[in-house]
């Protein structure tokens, strides 16, 4: 067997000779109070500061509140209300064009950079510094910065056009174009932490996978497809998950700050909608539900992802 | 001599991509560095007709170092905290056996999934009834409560070690406590790395959750001071000092990050395996 | 190695939740936590109304004031002027966001932890919010009796009826804001095109911007197109009024900007984008536009003038709104103090406020910061007249003839105000980036406005 026909390589289980299963029933007990004692102080925290103020969030789903009132108690009155609002419906729809347009070629780019600035050369820990431009700064900054490169006045895309004798193009007023502008913006912001975990990810592929690779005749591409990536799949998954929330949710700053929602509504994703709900209309409840609806929807993503992932392995 | 070659073909496409991804970081450098009118000039100038080194001077009052050592207290804390909770959590999560784990498992990821908006009164309301609202501990302990991720994270590098490691180390009578620490932990740098360096960041640019908790001269964070740079419609100050007050804010994480990712680019020489 | 690659996989693959009986009772038991949890929190944000009103006979010595980011450091300058004249006075100025969302985020995590502010940063468009909200307390009794010598009758009336509602007043406007024209009186001579002057008409102003932009050949355009993300009402009202509309009337509890008179208001107003003769349509503000020349002319504020001092580098001027009709289109707007109704230092907070209007007072310390004093007696004797900048050279004459003509807008219901503006900047965008008409675009969203009103009000 060749490595390349290997896609676990070295990583694979060796039994230890001596363990059996009778032996591993006597570690049990000893195994759960361990288990518990470790996670003990993470729980603590995150039941008390995480797991309560979630289930309140949800729970106000049955409320209507606004804010300074007390919350009043309405049933089932807000999901009924979400079934009646096309709005909500529409918003739908443009989260899963962010999702769509946006978490594969985030996965894809990244990754691909990763391997590319995982190069153990001299100067290059500097360089990569270049890749992580986009975190360091914050959101309102960079939506600054993006809505100058925009402009088809003032901005080097619209310069670009005009040397090329084109007509400007208003992109963040383009009903068509504003959306997949932004996923640009978005990906652009979601690479740095996708490369950091990609780049930690490859630490754990032994060298000598990638020697022997050569020696067999592998190219580049083959290795990437064959031997990096499969090797990366655990670090893919979090990744997934991460990007998949990503672009439900942190659509709402991108949008909010870049284009408001517009041009009419072709930006206005379920993460956008929820929050106008909560602070322009003060109906708290309502936007609850809409978050239960937004839960639902990155579940049901990662859920397909999963099956459409299974298949393809197989 | 082909090696050579390869190498400044490699180097060649690493500056350039880098270049394309931080080319907006160029209008950010020479913005703070413009006076009011060069700004907002048309057609727009690249660089300032003279450089401005006021404007760091004035940024850097608005930003107190106060407001700077704050922000560290802070970023640390919940850095500190979180590694401490979430590398236990996740390796227990991933080698330990025992009933009750996959329920656990999937209880940290469900708030993974879920909008910070909705939760952040009711983090408020719990932080208030604690008694540590306007504190560093209200500000720190709920933030660096959010484990999802970095127990998600742990578990899955963790998962990824040889069963066979831990069984030899606990065949040879260690417990569990004894085998993370002097065999999981050891193995996980470049993980810890990588999350120090995202939770780094998180933490750093957090805004909203600060502003209700801790808006207070003692515990104000750098996110609180920059915003009305950004954006404010009642300011009179000039943009390029907010850009300015901006680049001052990102020097620490760029040291941040060319110090840590040492530690998450350097293979580690073997596994220890066979 | 079949075997141990699929322990792998499973191991590291998420874990299903199997629905057995036993997590039926868990979820059961789970939701029944969650109703309590939510229950609880819902008690514990109900002691916000029992907190007893009051207000207090003696004067406390410390107020604190919540303002505007962007406003801290001059509010802290009027700070120590206060407590340097008002001996014992301790006044503290905090920081509130600027987001509307972000700031009432704050308002309710500090009524929670009663750590509200004494004096509240407010706004025209905010004060109904805060007003249904119950958090502000109404001064009318003090202005009316005059109380520490500040009299409600000395303020420019329209400016003071913008914290009215009803029969009580939750605000004092801070400084007297009204629409002005910014002229760069550069371009306008490079192309041969008559400078305009202080009685010019909405037409007026239309052919000159036509010319300008004909002239440049597209360069420069003539007008900075006024409506922008449609949040500026102070443009649009007052045209609305001019040609006998309104957003909003209280009489017939109706919405009409969409009638005869309406349409010819936005017809009129819209001209700009349709005839395109001003700058392009765009959601963002443009702030720059005037500033780097691309613009002749751009409405503004008259707080955006000391911004612009330091960044316009042509000749440039400003020019009181134009008529339309012979009526005025100046447009006015203001942020306010507003007294907290949970204070406990109502008495204190009022005094500082008296010192603050009185125009030898406070409003002289806030001349340079551009504050245009909104009372008659500021605006004839302020600080401002004299001590007035010499750029732009018609800011005395110009705020002058604008503030006592500024037509302010009347607060609309609660419930529906906040769907107003995105409802037009949805009919705008019908209009001018789709090209529908000015009827269809407009009556498309007054209808829902109407059918809203009608709910609330009936």
């Amino acid at each position: 067997m060749t490595v390349l026909e290997t896609k676990r390589g070295a990583g694979a289980k060796r039994r230890h000779p001596r363990s059996s299963p009778r032996k591993k029933s006597k570690y049990r007990k000893a195994d759960a109070a361990s288990a518990w004692l470790l996670l003990t102080p993470a729980l603590i925290l995150f039941i008390l500061f995480i797991i309560i103020p979630t289930v309140v969030g949800f729970g106000l789903s049955f409320y209507q509140w606004n804010f300074f009132d007390t919350p009043v108690f309405v049933g089932f009155v807000n999901f009924v209300k979400l079934a009646t609002d096309s709005a909500a419906w529409g918003s739908l729809g443009v989260t899963l064009l962010f999702v769509l347009l946006g978490v594969v070629p985030t996965i894809a780019i990244g990754f691909m950079l990763a391997v590319l600035i995982n190069a153990n050369m001299p100067g290059v820990g500097i360089l990569r510094v270049l890749y992580f431009v986009p975190v360091v700064l914050s959101v309102a900054v960079s939506a600054v910065l993006w809505a100058f490169i925009y402009d088809p006045r003032q901005g080097p895309i619209g310069a670009l056009l005009r040397v090329l004798g084109l007509p400007p193009i208003d992109i963040l007023n383009n009903e068509t174009l504003a959306l997949p502008a932004l996923v640009i913006m978005m990906i652009w912001l979601a690479l740095p932490i996708v490369i950091i975990l990609y780049l930690a990810g490859l630490q754990r592929v032994p060298e000598d996978i990638y020697s022997a690779a050569a020696l067999d005749g592998a190219g580049p591409w083959r290795t990437l497809w064959s031997i990096t990536w499969p090797n990366v799949a655990s670090t893919t998954f979090v990744v997934a998950i991460l990007q998949i929330v990503n672009y439900v949710a942190s659509s709402l700053d991108v949008s909010l700050i870049m284009t408001n929602g517009g041009p009419l509504g072709a930006t206005t994703a379920l993460s956008l909608y929820a929050y106008r709900q909560a602070f322009s209309n003060q109906d708290v409840g309502y936007a609850s539900v809409l978050s239960v609806l937004q839960l639902v929807i990155i579940v049901a993503i990662i859920g397909l992802g999963r099956l459409v992932t299974r298949r393809f392995l197989r | 001599m082909r090696l050579a070659r390869l190498r400044i073909g490699r180097y060649s496409t690493i500056i350039l991509f880098g270049l394309v991804i931080a080319f907006p970081m160029l209008y950010l450098l020479s913005g703070s560095l413009m006076s009011f009118s060069d700004i907002a000039q048309y057609p727009p100038r690249l660089f300032p007709t003279t450089p401005i080194w006021d404007n760091f001077v004035q940024a850097w009052n608005y930003l107190t170092p106060r407001t700077i050592l704050n922000t560290f207290i802070f970023v640390f804390g919940v850095l500190f905290i979180q590694l401490a909770i979430c590398l236990p959590a996740g390796f227990a999560l991933s080698k330990i056996k025992f009933r009750g784990s996959s329920a656990v498992f999937a209880l940290f990821l469900v708030p993974i999934l879920m909008p910070t908006n909705l939760i952040l009164i009711p983090t408020f309301v719990v932080t208030l009834q604690l008694g540590i609202i306007g504190t560093f501990l209200g500000l720190i302990l709920p933030v660096a409560g959010q484990a999802s991720v970095g127990v998600l994270l742990f578990r899955q590098f963790f998962a990824t070690l040889p069963d066979g490691l831990i069984e030899a180390a606990r065949i040879d009578g260690a417990n569990w406590f004894q085998t993370f620490f002097r065999i999981a932990l050891p193995l996980a740098r470049p993980i810890i790395a990588a999350y120090s360096v995202v939770t780094f960041l998180t933490a750093w640019n957090l805004y909203i959750w600060p502003l209700l908790a801790a808006p207070g001269p003692d515990t104000r964070v750098l996110t609180l001071a920059l915003a009305p740079l950004a954006t404010t419609q009642f300011s009179n100050i000039s943009p390029s000092v907010g850009f300015a007050a901006a680049v001052i804010a990102m020097v620490p994480v760029l040291v941040v990050f060319v110090v840590f990712q040492k530690w998450f680019t350097r293979g580690i020489a073997g596994t220890g395996l066979e | 190695m079949g075997f141990q690659s699929r322990n792998y996989i499973d191991r590291t693959e998420r874990v299903d939740i199997v629905v057995t009986k036993k997590h039926i009772i868990t979820r059961i038991a789970t939701i029944s936590v969650a109703a309590l949890l939510t229950a609880s929190f819902a008690a514990c944000t109900s002691s916000n109304g029992s907190s007893g009103s009051s207000t207090d006979a003696k004067a406390g010595k410390n107020i604190l004031i919540g303002m505007n980011s962007g406003l801290v450091p001059q509010f802290q300058r009027y700070a120590k002027d206060f407590e340097q004249t008002h001996k014992g006075f301790n006044v503290t100025v905090k920081a509130v966001p600027d987001a509307q969302p972000d700031y009432i985020q704050q308002l309710v995590t500090q009524g929670l932890s009663k750590s509200l502010p004494d004096i509240i940063f407010n706004y025209d468009t905010l004060n109904q919010t805060l007003n249904a909200n119950h958090l502000l307390y109404d001064i009318k009794p003090w202005l009316d009796e005059g109380h520490d010598g500040l009299k409600g009758s000395g303020f420019i009336p329209a400016f003071l009826d913008q914290y009215k509602v009803g029969n009580t007043i939750t605000g004092i406007p801070v400084s007297a804001d009204t629409g002005i024209m910014s002229i760069n009186t550069t371009i306008f001579k490079k192309y041969g095109v008559p400078v305009p002057t202080a009685d010019w008409t909405y037409d007026d102003m239309y052919a000159a911007a036509k010319a300008i932009t004909d002239k440049s050949g597209g360069t420069v355009y003539g007008i900075k197109t006024p409506i922008g993300d449609s949040s500026a009402v102070f443009t649009y009202y007052p045209v609305l009024k001019a040609l006998g509309s309104n957003l909003y009337d209280p009489a017939t509890k109706k919405f009409i900007f969409a009638n005869a008179g309406g349409i010819q208001a936005w017809t009129k107003l819209l001209a700009p984008y349709i005839d395109k003769f001003g700058s392009p349509y765009s959601v963002a503000t443009k702030a720059t536009l005037f500033q780097s020349g691309q613009v002749a002319m751009a409405i503004g504020s008259t707080a955006g003038v000391a911004g612009q001092r330091d960044t316009v580098k042509d000749d440039w001027d400003i020019l009181p709104m134009p008529k339309l009709d012979n009526k005025s289109t100046t447009g006015g707007g203001s942020y306010s103090l507003s007294i907290s109704a949970k204070s406990d230092n109502k008495e204190g907070a009022y005094q500082f406020m008296a010192w603050f209007y009185s125009t030898d007072g406070g409003l002289k310390a806030a001349q340079p910061d551009g504050v245009i004093p909104p009372t008659s007696n500021g605006i004839a004797k302020g600080a401002w007249l004299t001590e007035a900048a010499p750029i732009p050279p018609s800011f005395v004459a110009t705020i002058k003839a604008s503030v006592p003509n500024a037509i302010l807008p009347n607060p609309i219901p609660d419930a529906v105000q906040p769907k107003v503006v995105p409802a037009l900047q949805t009919a705008l965008q019908q209009v001018v980036l789709k090209g529908e008409s000015i009827e269809n675009g407009v009556h498309r969203c007054a209808g829902p406005a109407e059918r809203t009103a009608e709910v609330v009000v009936h």
